[in-house]
C-alpha cells in the first residue's frame, strides 16, 4: 500500500509505461497482428516479467539485451500460442494450409490468380544460384543491405550486388513463366 | 507486378512457416539476429528461418525497431537504481544518529547507576574497616616494633612449641597422648 506514494515506484511505472506505449506503437507498426499477436497482451505481459524482474532487485541495472530478451521470449511465446490456436483450419484455407491473401475483401479471382503468382514466385525462386536465394528471401522478407549482410555473414557491398542480381534474375525468370511485366 | 507487390507475395506465402514449421528461433538468438550478431555456426539455420518464415522475419525487424526504446528503458532503471540505492543509504545516515544517541542515554544511564551506588556506599558506615581507623592508635604496625612486643607479650600461650622449661613436654597439647581422648 505504501508502494503508490513511493516516488521510486512511481519513477518505474512511468519508465514503464512509456516504453509499453513504444511497444505497443513497433509492434502495431511491424505487422505482428497479422501472426495473431495482440500488441495490448504484448505490452502488459513485458510489464509483468520486468517488475518481477525489477522487484527481485531493485538496486539492480538491467542491460538493454536483457530486456529486449524479455520482450523476444513474450513475443515468441504469443507466437506460440497463436499457432496452437490456429491449429484448426479455417474453411477459407486452401489444402496445404497455405493462405496467401488473408484479405477477405479480395474476390475468388483475384484469390486463384495470386495462388498461381505465389506458385510462379516459388518455383523461379527455387531456380535462383544458392548464394542469391537467400538474399533475395532476406530482401523479399523487408531486411534492409546491411540487415541482410549481418545475417548472411557478408559485407554491405556483397550483400547489394548480390541482392541487385538476384533481383533481376528473378525478374527475368518470372517474365519468362509470364507472372507479368515489372515497372519498377 | 511491382517490387513491393513481389515481396507481398512472399511474405504472404511465409506467413504459415511459423514457428514449428521451421528452425525455431529462441528469444536469445533473436536478440543477436536483431543486434546483427549471428554466431557463425547458427548463420544457417538462422538466415533459413529468417527467410522462410514471415513471423521470425517481422520478431527481428521489431526487435532491432525497439532497440533504441530498449536502450533507454535501460538507462532509466540505472538511474532508478541509483536513485534508490541513494535514497537507502540517506536513510540509513538518518538512522545511524538516532541510534548513537541511544548508546549515549544507555551509557550515561550506567554511569549513574554506578553513581549512585557509590554515592550510597560512601553514606553508611562501614563496619570493622570504620571502626577500626579512626581508633588505631598507630598508623603502621607492623614496622613500628609494637607487633614484636604484642607477639612476644602473647608468647606464653603459644602451647604447640611452648615448653615449660627443662625437659617436660607433657604440656605439649597437640602431641600429647591424651589429647586423642
Amino acid at each position: 500500500m505504501g508502494r503508490i506514494n513511493d516516488p521510486n515506484h512511481e519513477r518505474l511505472e512511468r519508465l514503464l509505461a512509456d516504453y509499453g506505449a513504444k511497444l505497443r506503437a513497433l509492434v502495431a507498426a511491424h505487422g505482428l497482428a497479422r501472426h495473431g499477436i495482440d500488441a495490448d497482451d504484448v505490452e502488459q505481459e513485458v510489464r509483468i516479467r520486468l517488475w518481477r524482474a525489477i522487484e527481485r532487485d531493485r538496486s539492480a541495472a538491467f542491460h538493454a539485451s536483457y530486456i529486449q530478451r524479455v520482450v523476444a521470449s513474450t513475443v515468441i511465446d504469443a507466437l506460440r500460442r497463436a499457432q496452437v490456436r490456429a491449429t484448426e483450419p479455417l474453411p477459407e484455407e486452401s489444402d496445404d494450409g497455405f493462405q496467401p491473401f488473408p484479405d477477405r475483401n479480395l474476390g475468388p479471382e483475384e484469390r486463384a490468380s495470386g495462388h498461381q503468382h505465389v506458385e510462379k514466385l516459388r518455383s523461379c525462386l527455387n531456380a535462383l544460384p544458392e548464394r542469391r536465394r537467400l538474399p533475395i528471401s532476406l530482401h523479399l522478407q523487408g531486411f534492409a543491405l546491411q540487415e541482410i549482410a549481418d545475417i548472411v555473414g557478408t559485407s554491405a557491398e556483397a550483400a547489394r550486388k548480390l541482392v541487385s542480381r538476384g533481383m533481376d534474375e528473378l525478374k527475368d525468370r518470372l517474365r519468362e513463366v509470364g507472372a507479368g511485366d515489372f515497372d519498377d | 507486378m511491382t517490387e513491393s507487390r513481389l515481396s507481398h507475395l512472399y511474405r504472404s506465402s511465409t506467413q504459415p512457416q511459423t514457428l514449428s514449421a521451421r528452425a525455431l528461433i529462441d528469444a536469445e538468438t533473436a536478440v543477436r539476429a536483431a543486434q546483427g550478431r549471428v554466431v557463425p555456426h547458427e548463420r544457417d539455420e538462422v538466415a533459413a528461418a529468417l527467410a522462410g518464415s514471415s513471423a521470425h522475419a517481422d520478431l527481428v525487424q521489431f526487435l532491432r525497431a525497439l532497440e533504441p526504446a530498449s536502450a533507454e528503458l535501460a538507462q532509466g532503471l540505472a538511474r532508478s537504481a541509483m536513485h534508490e540505492s541513494r535514497e537507502s543509504r540517506r536513510r540509513a545516515h538518518r538512522r545511524m544518529p538516532q541510534r548513537g544517541w541511544q548508546w549515549s542515554a544507555v551509557a550515561a544511564s550506567l554511569v549513574a547507576v554506578i553513581a549512585l551506588f557509590v554515592m550510597r556506599d560512601a553514606g553508611q558506615p562501614h563496619g570493622t574497616l570504620q571502626a577500626q581507623l579512626p581508633h588505631s592508635p598507630r598508623a603502621d604496625a607492623i614496622f613500628d616494633g609494637g607487633l614484636d612486643a604484642a607477639v612476644a607479650g602473647h608468647a606464653a600461650d603459644d602451647r604447640i612449641f611452648h615448653t615449660s622449661g627443662g625437659d617436660e613436654v607433657t604440656h605439649d597439647r597437640i602431641f600429647s597422648a591424651r589429647s586423642g581422648g
